[in-house]
This record gives C-alpha cells, sequence and structure tokens, in this order.
C-alpha cells in the first residue's frame, strides 16, 4: 500500500503547529488526506492575520495516471467526469500540460468531496480551445454567452508579456463561476490591465496591488460570471528560498504593516523549510510501504490578498510539501 | 526489506538510542559490523540506502523539488483556488 498523503502530514506532524496550523483544522485535514495519494505535489492553504481556521488541501496531477488515481477516489461529479476525459489517449484535452484539484475544508466532511479543478495552460494556448474546448470540459456545459464575451475580452486584453496560466471552473462550490489566473503582469500593469476588463474594480484594487511591488512572480485572478466578479486576487512569490530571497521578508512586512499577517506567522511561514527523512520521524516514517529511504519536504509556495469592495482584505498562504524518493 | 532488515528497522523506530548510535556512524563498512555486532545480519546494500537518507536537502534540492513546470528546473505557483 502505498503512503497516503495522511501519511506524509504524521511525518510532518511537529512542524504543523501554531501560529499557522491549529488543532481543528489540522485534524480535518489529515482525516482527509489520509484517502488521499501520497506521492503528488501537495499544498496547503492557509488564512493569516487571524490564524486558524479551515486548511485547503491541493495536489497537482501531471498526466493521466495521476489524473485516474485521483478521479477514482471522487464521488460522482463533473470533477471526476473531466480527470477521467483529460485522462484519455488523444482528445482535444491532452495539450493540458498540468492541472491541480483543491479540497475546500471549510466544513467538516463524511466524504471526499468534489474539489475546485483547474489546468495549467501553455503561454500559446489558443482562445477558441479555452472557450470551446476546455472550460465546456471542466464545466461540464458551454459557457454563457456572457461568460465567453468576458473570457475574451480578458484573453485579448492582455498585455504581450502575460498569458493565462490557469484556467479554473469552481462548480464544486455550487457556483455557476469560472476563474482565469494570469501571470505576466506586474503591479502596475494589473491596474492598466483592469482598467480595459473591470474599470471598476481599479479604486480597489489598486491599494492591494502597490502590496506587490517588486514581487518576482505576480498572478492576477479573475472571477467570472455573468459579469467579472467582485473578487479579485493577487498572488506572488519568488522562485528562490526566502533565505536566498529578502523579497520575501519584505513582502510578509508589507502584509504586516496592512494588518493581514502577524509577526509570528511570518516567521513560521519562512521557516516552512527542509525535509524529514526516517531519521527525523522514525515513528511515523512510511517504512512498511517505501522502506527508510527519501525525504519529505516543504517550503514556502506563495501568498494571495483576496481584495473585495465591500470587505476587509484576505491574507492566504500557501505551503508547498511533497516526497523526493 | 529482508526480514532482519525488517528488524532493525522495527528496533530503530522503537529504540531512539540506536537510532543516534547508528547515525553517529558515517562509514558502511563500520555500520554493517555495527548491525553484525548487535545480532542483524543485514545485507550492506539495506543499510546504503538508509545511511544515504541521514541528510538534510540542501538548499538547491529544496528548490528544485517541485518537479520544474517552466522547464528552467522552477515551477509555477499553484493556483490560489481558495474561495
Amino acid at each position: 500500500m502505498p503512503p497516503s498523503c495522511g501519511d506524509w502530514l504524521s511525518v510532518l506532524q511537529r512542524h504543523l503547529r501554531p501560529p499557522l496550523f491549529k488543532p481543528e483544522g489540522t485534524e480535518r485535514l489529515r482525516r482527509l488526506a489520509r484517502g488521499l495519494p501520497g506521492d503528488l505535489l501537495t499544498v496547503l492553504e492557509l488564512r493569516l492575520g487571524n490564524s486558524g481556521g479551515p486548511i485547503d488541501l491541493a495536489f497537482r496531477l501531471t498526466g493521466p495516471e495521476e489524473a485516474l488515481r485521483i478521479a477514482d477516489v471522487l464521488p460522482a461529479s463533473q470533477a471526476r467526469r473531466f480527470l477521467s476525459a483529460w485522462a484519455e489517449p488523444d482528445t482535444a484535452l491532452s495539450s493540458i500540460h498540468s492541472a491541480w484539484v483543491e479540497f475546500d475544508l471549510d466544513r467538516e466532511l463524511r466524504e471526499v468531496p468534489s474539489p475546485v479543478v483547474c489546468a495549467k495552460l501553455t503561454s500559446d494556448a489558443p482562445l477558441p480551445w479555452l472557450t470551446g474546448t476546455l472550460f465546456p470540459a471542466m464545466h461540464g456545459k458551454p459557457l454563457t454567452p456572457a461568460q465567453e464575451r468576458i473570457v475574451r475580452l480578458c484573453h485579448e486584453s492582455l498585455p504581450s508579456s502575460a498569458y493565462v496560466l490557469y484556467a479554473f471552473s469552481l462548480l464544486s462550490r455550487g457556483a455557476d463561476t469560472l476563474r482565469l489566473e494570469i501571470f505576466g503582469l506586474s503591479p502596475t500593469t494589473i491596474l492598466a490591465y483592469l482598467d480595459r476588463v473591470a474599470p471598476t474594480a481599479v479604486s480597489w484594487v489598486k491599494g492591494p496591488a502597490a502590496l506587490f511591488q517588486g514581487v518576482e512572480r505576480v498572478h492576477l485572478s479573475l472571477d467570472i460570471g455573468e459579469e467579472i466578479l467582485p473578487r479579485i486576487g493577487i498572488e506572488g512569490s519568488f522562485s528562490r528560498l526566502p533565505n536566498w530571497e529578502p523579497g520575501w521578508r519584505k513582502l510578509f512586512g508589507r502584509l504586516i504593516d496592512q494588518g493581514l499577517c502577524r509577526p509570528e506567522e511570518r516567521d513560521a511561514a519562512l521557516a516552512w523549510r527542509g525535509s524529514d527523512t526516517f531519521w527525523t520521524a522514525p515513528a511515523a516514517w512510511p517504512v512498511e510501504a517505501i522502506g527508510p529511504v527519501g525525504f519529505c519536504f516543504r517550503k514556502l509556495s506563495h501568498v494571495k490578498v483576496v481584495c473585495r469592495p465591500d470587505r476587509r482584505l484576505e491574507a492566504k498562504l500557501y505551503l508547498m510539501l511533497g516526497y523526493l524518493p | 526489506m529482508t526480514g532482519e532488515f525488517q528488524r532493525l528497522m522495527a528496533d530503530l523506530r522503537r529504540h531512539p538510542d540506536l537510532l543516534q548510535d547508528l547515525g553517529e556512524i558515517g562509514d558502511l563498512d563500520r555500520a554493517v559490523r555495527w548491525a553484525h555486532e548487535r545480532g542483524y545480519k543485514v545485507e550492506a546494500e539495506e543499510l546504503r540506502e538508509l545511511l544515504a537518507s541521514h541528510r538534510e536537502l540542501s538548499d538547491d534540492e529544496l528548490e528544485q523539488a517541485a518537479g520544474g513546470d517552466w522547464g528552467d528546473g522552477t515551477t509555477p505557483p499553484p493556483p490560489g483556488s481558495g474561495g
């Protein structure tokens, strides 16, 4: 029996502690993770500022075999149908580079829930394929005329430096909502871009966008219903680890200044780096499954600020973990 | 894993002192001797694998650890799908 994600969380137990991890959220995470694969790149999503609350769980799927393994544990759902369709050889979905599934843990679960699904695109993914093939496959139905018009507007308004990196269906949240996540914009060009696609958002995104000044990798996410919804996400990260990249600390410092993150949360986030082995966690290491070999690594992924015109900003932290043989 | 190695692993999990003793031996030949002297007739190759994981990943290894989705050894941050 291969290790489950829950096995790796047991290996990491000594790192799952306050201020980032609270017992209730961690226990719920572990219960779900026990039934999910342990050999996939994994990301935990945590809320900053007033730590606590749910910890969501996401996995990267790099191909059909991984897609089918996740599909097998899902309830009957559009997410399951999409992953199974992606796994078929030589179809219009075969050009998907990789996909992510995210399990929301904002409520007590009796079984594995249907996840949010997200496809990673190449920079040259054609717009007609996005609107006519990918989104309908993820969403289980064609786009509405308004959604198609907005996706086209968002795509055609991109500056040459930017492209759609991820496409989501948020169907599992009970909403007929799509999400585009755009890579290659800066805090300044985000505003110019929004001025073209969602001009009313510029006034309430301007402040949060400035938090990401100097950040190496910035993502902008837009939720699309019958209009661009008043909820815009900005994410930031650096390719290097925090001990080599001072920009991480500066970014967290700006979040702290805005009351979005506490200093002890910053310190814990910057310290999410390293590896465990049989030697550091002998009792929890899944020896029966894989022997005493390999490394369970952890590293900081990125932070996100969610902007809404009528609500306080919200900051989230994304922590990566995985197994290296 | 041979039965003998399984027995050694079980004892290493139960007894931190034993694990620490073995961890302080850097050399494979000495580790094999150490095991045999304690009654574990394990193969050298099994101990080699065990000793190879007795280290931390380097920063370079950590930076490469997510698989290189961008073809340059780095990977884009995963999507932030939080609601």
